[in-house]
């Protein structure tokens, strides 16, 4: 351990500022996949009931 | 250091402090203390497994298997848009790095000091294995003791942050249900988006979804069962032992375990500010607001998480129902860390 090391302040800055940008973009493109597949296999009759998806929810 | 193992198992026994790991832990540090100890001597036990289980990253993988088993992720499936609170509360993870640095950590130690922020312990040792294997035993005891103070902790930081008008939000149930070929293709699906974006995370997140998909599948119910059940006690059981038995008094005992002990509990303390406060902002834009606590369960402790802000939502308004939407942002907490942990592995060099 050295004392502030202005290098490897700034690049942890950097992996940061990529690393949100990143997590965010990842989380998009998640949310889109669900999306589309919520869209192309929508429930059928029985398990399109609030809060129902087939199975118990076992918390 | 015997006495810190003795104060782990009165955690787990008097406290009940996730005792499924800090039992094992304090066992565990107990057995490498004991003066000339053969259990973590060359060829000992204790130091096999850590060889063959820790410094592989088998035991966190095999870990994500039985967590992904135990993972329904339809509550998210039923409003994808929770999938950004998960992203928002890794801000602590990050931001915990930068104060690491700058405490004079190097940059792959600061990394793995900043996963303790995700309240994901599996995620937390697979990194720290990687980045800073001399401190991997007070990173993996700071993951979990916060993980079970989620409580103490996240009840305090949400206060602080939301009015009570706020915390009485009632939000929507979704109306339908999730078709089981959308349960069965959104892990593998996932899968293949986070192995496009960072490849590194493929061991993770392939083997969380990997799990989710034996349950989901509903076509293997004894391999989903035994990954829910024998392999997450067997190798917690192995995991819990093995970091114990890495707590040694030379590496342990040191002004470095209370930092990071320290700046964990602040990365716990950010993550869960970053989910309230992406809440906040996102209600300037909506019409139909949304209640902001909900961002605080984008982490990875489940079910605790979702199930404190739950109770908090009721202790306003005891007509309000926020526990589906908590466990939706919980379970996308739970893919959020793991990528989160992916991408600090693709970023630090």
């Amino acid at each position: 351990m050295d004392w502030l090391d202005s290098g490897t302040v700034l690049a942890s800055l950097r992996v940061l500022v990529l690393g949100m940008v990143g997590i965010l973009a990842t989380s998009a493109l998640f949310m889109l996949l669900t999306v589309a597949l919520r869209r192309a296999f929508p429930p059928s009759r029985e398990q399109a009931e609030p809060g129902r998806s087939g199975r118990p929810n076992e918390l | 250091m015997l006495a810190v193992g003795g104060l782990l198992i009165w955690l787990a026994i008097a406290k009940e402090y996730e005792p499924a790991l800090l039992l094992p832990i304090g066992f565990g540090a107990i057995l490498a203390n004991i003066p000339f100890s053969a259990a973590v001597a060359p060829g000992g036990f204790l130091e096999i497994l850590n060889r063959a289980g820790i410094m592989t990253e088998l035991f966190p993988i095999l870990i994500f298997i039985a967590v992904g088993a135990m993972c329904d992720f339809s509550p998210l499936l039923q409003n994808p848009s929770l999938i950004l609170f998960g992203a928002a509360a890794q801000l602590g993870v990050f931001a915990t790095m930068v104060l690491a640095a700058t405490a004079g950590f190097g940059l792959r130690e600061a990394a793995a000091i900043g996963v303790i922020g995700a309240a994901d312990g599996p995620t937390s040792i697979y990194v720290a294995s990687r980045f800073a294997p001399r401190l991997l035993a007070p990173i993996t005891v700071a993951a979990y003791s916060y993980m079970s103070l989620v409580p103490i902790i996240q009840p305090l930081v949400v206060r602080r942050l939301t009015s009570p008008q706020e915390r009485r939000i009632r939000m929507k149930l979704g109306r339908e249900g999730v078709s089981r070929t959308t349960l069965i293709l959104f892990p593998i699906g996932v899968t293949l988006l986070a192995g496009l974006v960072a490849p590194i995370s493929v061991p993770l997140i392939g083997s969380l979804m990997f799990g989710n998909l034996l349950r989901e599948s509903m076509v293997v119910p004894s391999l989903s069962a035994a990954a829910q059940k024998e392999l997450a006690g067997l190798v917690t059981l192995l995991l819990g032992v093995t970091i114990g038995s890495t707590m040694r008094a030379d590496t342990f005992l040191t002004t470095e375990t209370l930092l990071i002990l320290g700046m964990g509990l602040l990365a716990f303390a950010a993550d869960t500010a970053g989910g309230v406060l992406f809440g906040k902002f996102l209600n300037l834009f909506l019409r139909r607001k949304i209640n902001p606590m909900i961002g605080a369960s984008g982490i990875s402790a489940f079910p605790m998480s979702a199930r404190v802000i739950a109770r908090m939502a009721a202790k306003e308004d005891p007509q309000n129902y926020l526990l589906m939407h908590a466990v939706g942002a919980n379970v996308a907490g739970q893919i959020a860390s793991i990528m989160a942990g992916g991408l600090i592995l693709a970023l630090v060099r």
